[in-house]
């Protein structure tokens, strides 16, 4: 019964990835479902956009002792509160940790937070749960890339891993490219941006990396940024060059 | 037996034939040394000096010597003719077993039981070196008879190859002396000059003999095991791992050697490595050995220490019974004991165990993180992060598993067999081989090429095998890239051999029905042999084959076989003999095509047939045709046969009345009602006219109506590939139509056979939906699951309140890097790229007076977009951008943030200019203006590594802005229309800016022809004079010299603002010229000049800088603030 719970997790947790909240998670899940599908719940409601009345549950659900330890509550209460960019909110439940997913989540808020030596840590714990886990492979690329250095290479090798390993995704391949782009190999990232772009013309992460290494690359990126400003008018990068044009103005403003 | 010599008492200890002379020496326990002419059966002489038993005795190959050893720890020399014993030599400490003279060096070996060999100089008469290692009764030591080695065997059950060249260098050398000061330390040391090669280990009792093979490196050895063994002593088993560990590129050919590998202790050789692996990006090789019982070594090779053998790196070490790498990083050790793997770190540190599923003897790589185990008699995929069987495979026996380069099949090689499987084990094919399998690889087609003791072969995916190369000598295979085949000798040299692969490709794209490229490989044939033909013939493809051969008979075989009677045909015109005619008919009559079978039978004339094919197919008038040939013929039998085909009564009747056979004829004839003729018989046959049967009743026996007549039976249409298509086309087009037309008439009935399959297939697809709701039941079974589940959580007893949000304190979070660029910077393309504008302005309009932004816009926008690169972690969480930096290399240290990686570069701009360089010999100039303006106002964000780099965009920007001015006054000329001077003056005045040659000439040209429109020619012969000195084209430089001769002395018609002896610069604004001297004032970026009135103004040329500004100057690189 557990496997089948955890499974269900895992496989609503997809959907939601794969951006289905509505008909495949939230009309699916009812009432009577265990706790940590619940949860995924939340987070699907969350993300549709209702933001005020998911927040509002989970942190109901969270003080609640009976189930506010569960750790699928946990991480989607820290995944919540990462949006919410509020990353010591989203510590307070997940930094205990306990599932690969906790100590991944946690990885990730401490890069958030330009906090590497904490990621590290995490990582360490991962590694000693199991370190040939994708997810713990994974948190190691991520923590490589975001320390730099030497250790891009080895963050290149691990997606490159994954790549001999198993079908090229899209994750895959950005991965490789944002290594290759901070190696300063621009045309091989463009390659593999490409190719990721063909398998999934509307992934936000492929066009904003196109986009980004189009710029370094001295070619036009204007089509996939307003393909981006389309699909992902909540990008992050749809989001700081909106706010950059802002800033441009104020600048002017100051300076003047 | 020859001859048997009586020795009075004793047992002969030791014997040795003369070289040449029918002698033999033989020593005797009692101590005496007899010489013996064997032909003749007589005693010759007797030495008798030895103090005991002798073991040891052996002529010199050229010298009247012999020397003998014997219990009494002594070496004897001796001199037969003079039958004395030259001298001794002591040194020995227990009984001497063997002694033996080297043929070309004065020395002795000697072995002994005091567990040594000595090598004995006979002239100076010392000993030379002591072999010391044995540690047992010595039993006997020989020179190898070309090389520098010594073999001896030994009660400790080993035998070894001792390397003896550093003694004879020595002894080569004058210093030969010196050996006689240094004998001392070698007794006490042991010899240096003589050091263990390989020690032999397989015997289980002690060896009593080992000796040399006098041409092949082979060494043989009896041990009291029973046992005797012949060694090989250059191959290990396998060749490639010789005590280095080398490196060979193959598109290089080049081999370098590494490391060597460490041996322990001695060398064995049946301790050599075994098995290889190597992880290319970690540059980590495994190396297996069976020492100590199955153990491996890591080495982890410093990628640039390629070459330079002199930087060892100590390996890692570990027992295992194999070891494999899994991964770039991990490797699994197999330790047998417990049937698990452990995978290990290249520190060689323990990540994790996991149990095998089957008893496994040997792992092998089996892609990345799964592994190959072998048992005895199968093999197993299994995935090791899941713990999973990927697959199984009866296979026994496997000793190499080799993968193809995509990873989709694997070959595992046995002794006598070669198996080959998919990825998940699923059995292809299995060669068996009746020599051993030696090596193999896969080719980037998917070919196996592998080699056996005597042939390199080929295997293609479907399992057909072939020879490609026949060896002398064995060969190990490790790549095949087209036609060339890598491999190693048994020296475990690289070799390359270049192999024809047309063979096995054309095969190959048979297989894979690449027909386009076996028509290829057919028109540029080089491989129509027979074998071709017939491997053609035995996998179906006779229709292939056909458009190889030449010979009308094969073909014809062919053809038929194929089904191709068009060409059948055609062959059997060609062969013409009955015995084709005969077939061609057959065929074509269980084809139906009934055209050819009437002319097959036609041309054999083969009445019967024919008048039988008629009937069937309805040609009742060709049934009569031929009733009158064979009538004709006298063919009275086939004519009566027709008449019944034809149910003509009256013509039977005939038939018979014309043969005499009147009773017959009269019956005929009375029985069908044909009266006349009837009592016209019946007149002529008189009292013979025979009674008819009573009470029957008559029937006209007439065959019944063929359903389908006188066409052909429906025709499957041959299967017409790219074959007709390309060949037939090459002159057999005829054929060709015949075969259209025969396939046109029947295309409805095709259709029909078509239909009715799908059919069956739509019957198919009928199951379907069953099997779909079996499958909804499991889902719904899954659904009970998970209630379940959710009863207890209710009943949790509560915990005691939610500790964790209480006491833990997050870190505060750190510093991004962006912030990190801004707080060491003071550049400001780096703080546009960190998104902090307000800074970069301020720099700016410090540095350069820039004051207006607003043409920086895109640029600071762009910088700031490209600054950051985006990683989706978790599928749900925000994604996290990561700063881009610049000057990352292999060995940048992690957590040392370095500056941005600008979106815009120097090298970028040099490429603009060239643009615009180019639209401005074209002619487009609003084009370049905008383009070098761009240039211009990119350049303040620049970022540069060096110092000359700084000059370098020092020197663009004077480049570009001497253009921009230049442009901005032709394009200002243009929009002047009436004011002619103001023309020229500006077009003088644009000849006055740097730039390229091939601009100043357009430029001065452009010059040159309006001043002399305008008859001022002093200054049109200027610049027709400049317009010369700047290496014009045939065209400007005829026109200049044109002009010049126009304009030689004249004066100019209209005074210029030109003066062009006096230096000046021309002001960007008013496009007057400052002469030197007069006070100008210019733009603190640009540095375009301007006439003091313009001060405070925006500069008009870069558009940015106040004209007049203070600023401190151009700072585009951290190495001009350090």
């Amino acid at each position: 019964a557990d496997a089948a719970a955890e499974r269900d997790v895992i496989v609503f947790r997809s959907y939601i990835a794969l951006g289905s909240y509505q008909q495949l998670v939230i009309s699916e899940i009812d009432s009577s479902a265990a706790t940590s599908l619940q949860a995924v719940k939340l987070l699907a409601l969350y993300l549709t956009g209702d933001k005020e009345g998911a927040i509002a549950s989970l942190k109901e659900w969270l003080s609640d002792s009976a189930i506010g330890s569960n750790p699928v509550l946990r991480l989607i209460a820290g995944i919540i509160f990462m949006h919410e960019q509020d990353y010591n909110e989203a510590l307070k439940h997940t930094h205990t940790g306990g599932t690969l997913d906790l100590h991944a989540l946690n990885v990730q808020i401490f890069l958030k937070m330009h906090r590497s030596d904490y990621a590290d840590k995490q990582l360490k714990i991962m590694q000693q749960t199991d370190e040939d886990h994708t997810l713990t492979q994974l948190a190691n690329a991520w923590l490589d890339i975001a320390v730099g250095g030497s250790k891009i290479r080895e963050a290149y090798l691990i997606f490159q891993d994954f790549a001999e390993k198993y079908p090229m995704t899209g994750m895959v391949l950005n991965g490789k490219a944002v290594c290759c782009m901070h190696m300063g190999s621009f045309e091989e990232a463009e390659t593999l941006l490409l190719e990721a772009l063909n398998k999934d013309a509307k992934d936000p992460e492929t066009l904003a990396n196109l986009i980004v290494c189009n710029l370094h690359l001295g070619k036009p990126s204007s089509r996939y940024f307003s393909q981006l400003k389309l699909s992902h008018p909540d990008h992050v990068l749809v989001k700081t060059t909106t706010s950059a044009e802002g800033n441009f103005e104020r600048a002017l403003q100051a300076v003047a | 037996m020859l001859t048997k010599f009586e020795t009075k008492s004793n047992r002969v200890k030791g014997l040795s034939f003369h070289p040449r002379r029918p002698w033999i020496l033989a020593s005797l326990h009692s101590g005496v040394i007899q010489m013996w002419d064997y032909r003749m059966g007589t005693l010759l002489d007797r030495f008798d000096e030895h103090d005991g038993p002798v073991r040891g005795v052996h002529f010199h190959a050229t010298q009247p010597l012999f020397v003998s050893g014997g219990d009494d720890y002594k070496i004897k020399v001796w001199n037969y003719k003079t039958h004395r014993c030259l001298f001794t030599l002591t040194g020995h400490l227990d009984y001497i077993r063997t002694v033996q003279f080297h043929h070309e060096y004065p020395w002795i070996v000697s072995a002994s039981d005091d567990q040594t060999i000595r090598i004995w100089n006979w002239q100076s008469r010392t000993c030379v070196a002591v072999l010391t290692g044995h540690n047992h009764y010595v039993m006997c030591a020989s020179f190898h008879p070309k090389e520098d080695l010594v073999v001896s065997a030994s009660l400790d059950q080993t035998v070894r190859v001792w390397d003896i060249g550093a003694l004879r260098k020595k002894t080569v050398s004058p210093a030969d002396d010196i050996l006689r000061l240094t004998q001392m330390n070698t007794d006490l040391f042991g010899g240096v000059d003589a050091v263990v090669k390989y020690v032999l280990e397989g015997h289980d009792r002690g060896v009593n003999w080992a000796s040399f093979h006098p041409t092949l490196p082979l060494i043989v050895s009896g041990a009291d095991d029973r046992q005797v063994k012949l060694w090989r002593m250059n191959g290990n088993s396998i060749p490639r791992l010789g005590k280095f560990l080398r490196f060979f590129e193959y598109s290089t050919q080049k081999e370098v050697q590494v490391a060597p590998i460490r041996r322990p202790g001695s060398v064995s050789l049946n301790q050599a490595p075994r098995t290889l692996s190597y992880s290319p990006t970690e540059n980590a090789v495994l190396i297996c050995s069976d020492v100590d019982g199955g153990s491996y070594d890591l080495y982890i090779v410093p990628k640039d220490s390629a070459g330079r053998a002199d930087y060892l790196q100590e390996a890692k070490k570990g027992a295992g019974g194999s070891a494999v790498f899994v991964a770039r990083n991990r490797f699994a050790v197999l330790e047998k004991s417990s049937n698990q793997v452990l995978v290990k770190n290249l520190k060689n540190e323990i990540v994790k165990k996991s149990p095998l599923p089957i008893a496994t003897d040997a792992i092998y790589y089996a892609g990345t993180g799964n592994l190959l185990c072998k048992a005895e008699d199968r093999v197993t995929i299994f995935d090791l992060q899941q713990r999973l069987v990927l697959g199984e495979l009866q296979s026994a026996g496997v000793k190499y598993v080799v993968w193809s380069s995509d990873m989709e099949y694997v070959a595992l090689l046995s002794k006598h067999a070669v198996v080959i499987a998919s990825k998940k084990l699923v059995h292809r094919s299995t060669l068996h081989e009746t020599i051993r399998v030696k090596s193999g690889a896969w080719d980037e087609n998917g070919v196996f090429i592998y080699s056996t003791l005597n042939h390199i072969k080929y295997c293609l995916p479907n399992g057909d095998s072939g020879i490609i190369k026949t060896l002398d000598v064995p060969v190990y295979i490790t790549r095949v890239i087209g036609n060339n085949i890598f491999c190693l000798d048994r020296d475990g040299k690289n070799k390359l051999i270049t192999v024809d692969a047309s063979e096995y490709i054309f095969k190959l794209a048979l297989l894979r029905k690449r027909y386009d490229h076996v028509m290829s490989m057919i028109k540029s044939s080089q491989l129509c042999g027979q074998a071709v033909i017939s491997y053609l013939q035995q996998k179906g493809f006779p229709e292939v084959a056909l458009h190889f051969v030449k010979d009308e008979k094969t073909r014809f075989n062919l053809a038929l076989e194929s089904g191709n009677i068009q060409i059948a045909v055609a062959s059997a015109k060609e062969i013409d003999d009955k015995d084709h005619w005969y077939r061609l008919g057959i065929e074509a009559l269980r084809q139906g095509n009934v055209g050819i079978v009437e002319y097959a039978y036609q041309r054999t004339k083969n009445f019967e047939r024919l008048t039988f094919l008629y009937l069937i197919t309805g040609y009742m008038d060709k049934v009569g045709f031929m009733c009158k040939i064979a009538g004709q013929n006298n063919n009275l039998m086939g004519q009566f046969h027709n008449a019944l085909y034809l149910g003509d009564a009256r013509k039977r009747a005939e038939i018979l009345e014309n043969a005499g056979q009147l009773p017959l004829a009269y019956v005929t004839a009375a029985t069908h009602g044909l009266t006349e003729i009837a009592e016209r018989l019946a007149a002529e046959l008189g009292e013979n006219v025979p009674s008819l049967p009573e009470g029957k009743t008559r029937s006209l026996l007439i065959p019944p109506a063929p359903l389908i007549s006188s066409v052909d039976w429906p025709l499957l249409r041959v299967m017409r590939g790219i074959f007709e298509g390309g060949l037939d086309a090459t002159g057999r087009a005829e054929v060709e139509e015949d075969d259209e037309a025969a396939g046109a008439d029947w295309g409805d009935e095709d259709l029909d056979i078509v239909d009715a399959s799908d059919a069956v297939a739509n019957g198919g697809d009928g199951f379907d939906p069953e099997e779909g709701e079996a499958n909804e039941v499991d889902g719904e079974e899954g659904g009970w699951d998970l209630e379940d589940l959710e009863l207890p959580e209710p009943e949790t007893p509560k915990a005691a309140g939610n500790a964790r949000s209480t006491v833990f304190v997050a870190p505060t979070p750190g510093m991004p890097v962006s912030q990190i660029w801004t707080q060491k910077s003071s550049l400001a393309g780096e703080h546009a790229a960190a998104g902090n504008f307000d800074t970069a302005m301020r720099l700016l309009s410090r540095q350069l007076g820039i004051k207006n932004f607003a043409p920086l816009k895109p640029m600071f926008l762009d910088l700031h977009m490209g600054s950051h690169s985006y990683l989706r972690a978790l599928a749900t969480a925000p994604v996290i951008s990561i700063a881009v930096e610049k000057g990352w290399s292999e060995s940048s240290s992690p957590n040392v943030r370095g500056p941005p990686s600008l979106v815009f570069t120097f090298s970028q701009m040099e490429d603009r200019l060239k643009a615009a360089y180019k639209a401005t010999t074209e002619g487009k100039f609003p084009e370049a203006l905008r383009q070098f303006l761009n240039i211009l106002h990119t350049i303040p964000l620049i970022v540069v590594d060096s110092r000359r780099e700084v000059d370098e965009v020092k020197e663009l920007i004077e480049i570009v802005r001497e253009y921009v001015l230049g442009l901005r006054m032709e394009l200002k000329r243009k929009e002047l229309k009436d004011n002619v001077n103001r023309q020229q003056e500006l077009a003088a005045y644009f000849t006055n800016c740097k730039l390229q040659r091939v601009h100043m000439r357009l430029v001065l040209s452009n010059a040159m022809a309006l001043c002399y429109k305008q008859k001022n020619f002093a200054t049109a012969e200027h610049f027709a004079r400049l317009l010369l000195e700047n290496s014009p084209n045939e065209v400007q430089a005829k026109k200049a010299r044109q002009v010049q001769q126009q304009c030689n002395g004249k004066q100019d018609s209209h005074e210029l603002n030109y003066d062009y002896r006096n230096p000046f610069v021309v002001c960007g604004s008013t496009y007057v010229p400052i002469y030197r001297g007069q006070k100008d004032i210019s733009c603190p970026y640009c540095g375009s000049r301007f006439v003091p009135n313009i001060e405070g103004q925006l500069c008009t040329i870069c558009e940015l800088a106040v004209v007049g500004a203070d600023a401190s100057g151009l700072l585009c690189s951290p190495t001009q603030t350090r």
